[in-house]
């Protein structure tokens, strides 16, 4: 175990820097009511405003990061959206794992007709984009942060269902799991105790690559107006504020910059930090790729 | 090998069906009088409640969901998607007027992701772990880590708003004109083509400089996904017995690389074919909503932010059946190049 963490970390250390920004944004996250205090009375998520001015403001010594159209507080939304990006990866990542590791871990340990029908299934739950199946489902089930959970969960299992799959229709071949049937445990126990830990490790590098794609289709839906209500802090929505003031003004086309280069700015660090995250892991745990790194 | 085909074929029309009832069951959660506007034709025909009574007993949407499926199911089957309030014409129209729009941008933008992931995969494959590959590598996760929204803001900010090289929208007003006027031959529907195939080499340079943001920000987001996908297949196949074989036998690393490692590693390639299909579709909802680029994306993110039910679930039965037309292309087009997959 210290071998690894010393091969994920020491041997690499543009996963260490990595590492390290994320322990940044969870730190962020963690202590966000001490960073941008809220509102007495109001909830923490909603951004703070400074009146109702459409224009932008630039940053000053009261708004650090400069304000959105209509006044929402741009540093506010940033510090807050960290714990909505956490809330949302946690959520959809860990539902998505735990659903895929039910109907992989059945199909490929029962077979036949079970695994045939769970299969077609995954395989139409596969065929639209990730992005477009959450935003329609995100439509139909109405604006809000629960909804917005609900619509990446129910497309993000197939991936962990496919993975776990394979890895049971492997293990069911090793001698360790016929000894288990042969002692005659019930196939249950043979499921959960035998089999099943030993196909967490490649579920868990998927789920690490996952969060950064996740938090990323969430920002694109609230992009579009079909995530988290207005005046939630999330970085998707800040984006979208900043949508009509992308070309300038007078002063020139980068007049409006600190509306889209904070909030994208964090939101596209921490999606890189998790793919270069998700990237070490994997050439240090899949056993595939230990020959050829 | 014919076995296999016939199975997949078997199954084909089964798992449209499956997502028939995956899109009929995401209408299941709104209720009957927002799923009655998927047969309403002309915003005229709603006239009063007691109207809307009497449509929801007319089209049994009172009924039980299984009843419904069957009827919807029929419509379907004959082109009948509903009416999209957003494009204020039937689904399948709107769908089919825009479809050429979008088409042009996805071929304009999948010729550089092909060859740029491809070539620059090998590249950084054949020079593992050199600074080559490791730029390389950093490069491409740059690339597959940036929102296609955020990059397409920007885009806008530098091209448009500061250098005004190229321009949103798909025509300006004097080409739009052109092109609608009755001297001016719609051939294809693709306005770059069809220009070339007038003569109006003026339409072609207008179009091109409409087009170009949105191609730009596809390009850059799903090459970079391609160039990864390429590099990890390429080393594992690098590391393969026979390329061993082939250097130890004296050959070029040349043509080691191209000839022996790249003909086993492009395999795959066929299924990225479908994975890069399935990435474009999404990537043009949003490019295409902040261009505001006429497309089939843009009218999907249009009816989904005015709740325009019909319309979505149009849209997303459409592009189900395109995604599983072809995955089933793929995958026969696979058994005939991978020896592997006939013996299955």
């Amino acid at each position: 175990m210290i071998k690894t963490l010393k091969n994920l970390f020491i041997k690499n250390p543009i996963g260490l820097l990595s590492g390290a920004i994320l322990l940044v944004y969870t730190l962020v996250a963690i202590f966000a009511p001490l960073i941008a205090p809220p509102t007495p009375y109001r909830s923490p998520y909603e951004i703070p405003r400074d009146g109702f001015a459409i224009a932008p403001k630039p940053p000053s010594a009261e708004h650090w990061f400069g304000t959105t159209e209509g006044q929402f507080d741009i540093f506010h939304g940033v510090v807050w959206g960290t714990r909505t990006a956490f809330k949302i990866a946690a959520v959809v990542v860990s539902c998505g794992f735990v659903l895929g590791i039910l109907i992989g871990g059945i199909s490929g340990f029962y077979g036949g007709v079970i695994d045939e029908i769970t299969m077609r299934i995954t395989d139409i739950f596969l065929s639209f984009p990730f992005l477009l199946a959450a935003m329609v489902l995100a439509t139909v089930l109405g604006k809000g942060l629960g909804s917005m959970i609900i619509a990446l969960v129910v497309f993000r299992w197939m991936t962990y269902a496919r993975l776990v799959r394979a890895e049971v229709l492997r293990l069911k071949q090793i001698t360790f799991v016929e000894a288990a049937h042969a002692i005659g445990a019930p196939n249950w126990r043979v499921l959960v105790r035998h089999i099943l830990p030993n196909c967490v490790y490649p579920a868990m590098i998927q789920a690490s690559m996952d969060i950064g794609r996740v938090v990323m289709s969430a920002s694109a839906l609230s992009f579009l107006g079909l995530g988290v209500e207005a005046g939630y802090a999330d970085w998707g929505q800040l984006i979208s504020l900043a949508r009509n003031w992308i070309i300038g003004g007078a002063q020139g086309a980068f007049q409006y910059w600190y509306t889209v280069i904070f909030p994208g700015g964090i939101l596209f660090l921490f999606v890189l930090s998790w793919n270069i995250l998700g990237d070490a892991l994997r050439d240090v745990f899949d056993p595939r790729m230990r020959g050829v790194h | 090998m014919w076995a296999y085909i016939a199975r997949r074929l078997l199954i084909f029309p089964v798992t449209l069906l499956g997502l028939s009832i995956l899109v009929f069951s995401l209408s299941a959660f709104l209720t009957p009088e927002e799923r009655l506007m998927a047969y309403i034709h002309s915003p005229l025909q709603v006239r009063g409640p007691e109207v809307v009574a009497q449509m929801l007993e007319k089209h049994g949407l009172t009924d039980p969901l299984y009843e419904q499926y069957w009827r919807w199911l029929k419509g379907v089957l004959q082109g009948n998607l509903g009416f999209s309030t957003t494009a204020q014409e039937p689904v399948a129209q709107a769908i089919a007027k825009r479809l050429p729009a979008t088409l042009e941008l996805v071929l304009l933008a999948i010729i550089p992701i092909i060859l740029g992931g491809i070539v620059l995969g090998v590249l950084s494959a054949a020079h593992h772990n050199k600074p080559l590959d490791h730029g390389m590598r950093l490069i491409a996760i740059t690339g597959w880590s940036m929102p296609t929204f955020l990059l397409a803001l920007l885009i806008m900010m530098l091209f448009y708003g500061e250098l005004r090289w190229f321009l949103p929208q798909r025509l300006s007003y004097w080409a739009k004109d052109i092109v609608l006027s009755a001297e001016f031959v719609r051939y294809t529907g693709l306005n770059i083509l069809d220009g070339m195939l007038n003569g109006r080499w003026d339409i072609v340079g207008d179009a091109l400089r409409h087009i170009m943001m949105p191609v730009l920000s596809l390009v850059l987001v799903d090459w970079a996904a391609l160039c990864r996908i390429t590099r990890s297949s390429m080393l594992e196949s690098l590391h393969q017995d026979y390329v061993r074989t082939a250097r130890a036998k004296g050959q070029q690393e040349r043509i080691v690389v191209f000839r022996h490692a790249l003909r086993n590693a492009l395999l795959p390639a066929v299924t990225f074919g479908g994975m890069l299909v399935a990435w474009l579709l999404a990537g043009v909802v949003i490019t295409e909503t902040i261009f505001n680029y006429e497309g089939v994306g843009s009218f999907a993110a249009a009816a989904a932010q005015q709740l325009d039910f019909a319309g979505i679930l149009g849209f997303a039965m459409f592009f189900g059946t395109l995604m599983i037309s072809m995955n089933l292309i793929v995958d026969l087009t696979y058994a005939f190049l991978d020896p592997r997959v006939r013996l299955d």
